[in-house]
């Protein structure tokens, strides 16, 4: 209870509510620009956290992943282009309303749905994320390491189009986490003579190069394939919620938004899967399932209030376990770790404060990003017109100056730099980055607890296959694994792109 | 993308894990019940390596399967800016240093974003993207984005920049 007290005080803290609510803008602008994603808008974002207190650091990081999610409905709705892969379902109904001359009541409607969605969602974190904790308090080395190569195993297997490449660029990512001087004998481990690894890969420069530099780099690469279709410019006046419209489709809201929790909450599920599920969920829960697709208020509900609830779901799994469950919460955890924050069950245990601090963080941050959308849908709308040409190089300066003003280094901006060449040819032959970032922060945790496991268990292996929970999570590793294999065609094996 | 690249990554790789297989069986092999600092990055090497020999030889069957597919289509113009990105990116980073940040910003965006109009010509970019003006506007996009920038760094965050 004094956890809860104590955490009560960001809400009067000014500092951390201007960085909530300048993260949760930021998230907005990025999510509303397609191409951009809510990754790379937590990615940018890390850099600027440094000179801040955790709590504004992370409010800032939480507010960008809420408002990234949120901001993909601006073009999907406006334009019939996703500004994120959450926002694909949106594109169904809400782009049919703008034909329609209705873009102000569909933009209305996301807007409130995602904010019913999120609100919601964040209740259900709070509810469900401490007892989980609680049960992963009983982990020792051999859980840890189990659960760590699950989460991998998940991150690689699903993140990816061919399991076996995901596998791979996770493999490279535990590879990379042993770079540096061992923390148990001091032997330095591929360093290559450079004093900047001896203390390992700097999360940052491997962050920003794998989400945002190698984005850039993406962008521009396929359009040497294929023509980008130009934006058409779209006028707007307001935006205003039609509350009428969803207090009609309460069952729809509640729904989708346990569907959008538990769907966030299954690691490797991600939010288009959520959305989907509500959108068809909510399809056969309607009396006029034939208005679907038309332009039906309960299709756009269903999938924006999914959406926001995936964000909060999302967040469980990484909160509690230390184990993220898509590429967005897999940066987000990286941003935490290098505000020294390890997420995990001991941080429930440890700084029970901190962690009420995030969930009001997060409720927050859906506050903001209702009334920053509410009141600012035409900026917006203008956001939308903001030429690519200005924008891609622009980027490129603020990743690179963002992990130089972090680290002061100039060897991590070559870091980044290779990350961002290694990212984007990761990329494009389909092997993904989520994997790399993810056996980077896990491979360590991996490592120590596999060798503490051996020395705690004087050299007895099979104890990470007699403990139960290991055991059920190793076996967990090993069906996932099989069914993938059995559910993707032989092909998807060997060709990711 | 061409199986020819494809090819040349899968194998590339394969030999950097294995060049890094190489290095990690030279780390000192640790005694007891304790495990050595070479055990696990050897680990995820090997697994790595067998993985990325299974893809290289599923990619070589794809490769002499359908090396007839027809070429897509490509536009050179893009190609060429990619080239210029690449380039302009490395040097940012060599030259941030010796040419101090606001110079080196202004030069990379200024190119960059001039190059980027070029290429997008035909694609919604109308005006001819080598007139004064349009120049003009991306000289004085650069020149402005790296002063902003400069300010905020050095007064508001209170980091020193190159």
């Amino acid at each position: 209870m004094s956890d809860i007290v104590a955490s009560l005080g960001i809400l009067v803290d000014i500092k951390v509510l201007l960085g909530i609510a300048f993260g949760t803008f930021l998230g907005l602008v990025m999510g509303a620009l397609p191409g951009l994603t809510a990754t790379m808008a937590i990615a940018l974002l890390i850099p600027l956290t440094f000179g801040f207190p955790p709590e504004v650091g992370i409010g800032m990081l939480l507010g960008a992943f809420c408002g990234a999610v949120a901001g993909g409905a601006v073009p999907a709705i406006l334009l019939n282009v996703p500004g994120t892969p959450s926002s694909v379902a949106s594109t169904l109904d809400g782009f049919p309303m703008t034909r329609r001359g209705e873009a102000g009541r569909a933009l209305g409607l996301a807007i409130a749905s995602s904010f019913v969605g999120g609100m919601l969602g964040a209740l259900l974190l709070i509810l469900f994320a401490p007892p989980i904790a609680t049960f992963a308090l009983r982990f020792g080395p051999a859980e840890f390491f189990s659960l760590a190569i699950l989460g991998l195993v998940v991150i690689a297997a699903v993140s990816t189009k061919s399991i076996l490449k995901g596998l791979i660029a996770g493999g490279l990512g535990i590879f990379l986490s042993t770079v540096g001087s061992d923390p148990i004998t001091g032997v330095l481990r591929f360093t290559m003579g450079e004093p900047s690894l001896i203390t390992g890969v700097n999360l940052l420069p491997a962050l920003i190069g794998l989400f945002a530099i190698s984005q850039v780099f993406q962008d521009v690469f396929e359009r040497i394939y294929k023509k980008k279709e130009p934006l058409k410019k779209q006028a707007l006046t307001s935006a205003r919620p039609p509350w009428g419209a969803l207090r009609r489709a309460w069952k729809v809201i509640a729904s989708s938004t346990l569907i959008g929790t538990l769907v966030g909450a299954i690691p490797g599920a991600g939010g288009s899967v959520a959305s989907f599920l509500s959108y068809d969920q909510a399809r056969r829960m309607s009396k006029t399932p034939e208005k679907f697709g038309t332009g039906h208020d309960e299709g756009l509900i269903a999938t924006e209030s999914s959406n926001n609830a995936m964000a909060s779901g999302a967040l469980i799994p990484m909160l509690t376990l230390g184990v993220p469950g898509e590429v967005a919460t897999a940066v987000l955890m990286g941003g935490l770790t290098i505000q020294g924050i390890r997420p995990g069950p001991m941080l429930f245990e440890q700084s029970g404060a901190l962690i009420y601090s995030i969930f009001i963080a997060f409720l927050l941050a859906n506050i903001f990003m209702f009334l920053i959308q509410l009141f600012g849908i035409k900026l917006f709308v203008q956001i939308l017109r903001v030429k690519e040409a200005y924008l891609m190089p622009s980027i490129l300066v603020l990743s690179l100056l963002g992990v130089y003003a972090a680290t002061g280094n100039t060897f991590d901006m070559y870091l980044a730099l290779a990350f961002g060449a290694l990212g984007f040819l990761l990329n494009v032959f389909g092997f993904g980055t989520a994997p790399v970032i993810l056996g980077l922060i896990l491979g360590g945790i991996a490592e120590s607890n596999l060798r503490r496991g051996m020395t705690v268990f004087n050299g007895d292996w099979t104890r990470f296959f007699t403990q139960p929970i290991s055991l059920a999570l190793l076996a967990a590793t090993v069906l996932l694994l099989f069914f993938l294999f059995r559910k993707k065609s032989p092909q998807s094996y060997g060709s990711g792109e | 993308m061409t199986h020819l690249f494809r090819l040349l990554f899968d194998a590339l790789l394969a030999l950097f894990l294995g060049t890094m297989l190489f290095q990690a069986n030279q780390l000192p092999v640790g005694g007891g019940v304790g495990i050595s600092p070479a055990f696990f990055p050897r680990l995820a090497l090997v697994f790595g390596l067998v993985l990325t020999l299974i893809v290289l030889i599923r990619d070589v069957m794809l490769f002499l399967r359908q090396r007839k597919a027809s070429t897509p289509h490509i536009s050179y113009k893009a190609v060429a800016y990619f080239i210029l990105l690449m380039a302009m990116t490395t040097g940012y980073v060599v030259f941030s240093e010796a040419m101090g940040f606001i110079v080196v910003t202004t030069l990379f965006l200024f190119v960059t974003v001039a190059g980027y109009k070029a290429m997008l010509v035909g694609e919604g970019e109308s005006r001819s993207v080598w007139s004064a003006g349009s120049l003009l506007s991306s000289l004085l996009f650069a020149g402005g984005f790296s002063i902003v920038a400069y300010v905020v760094f050095s007064y508001v965050f209170k980091v020193t920049l190159p």
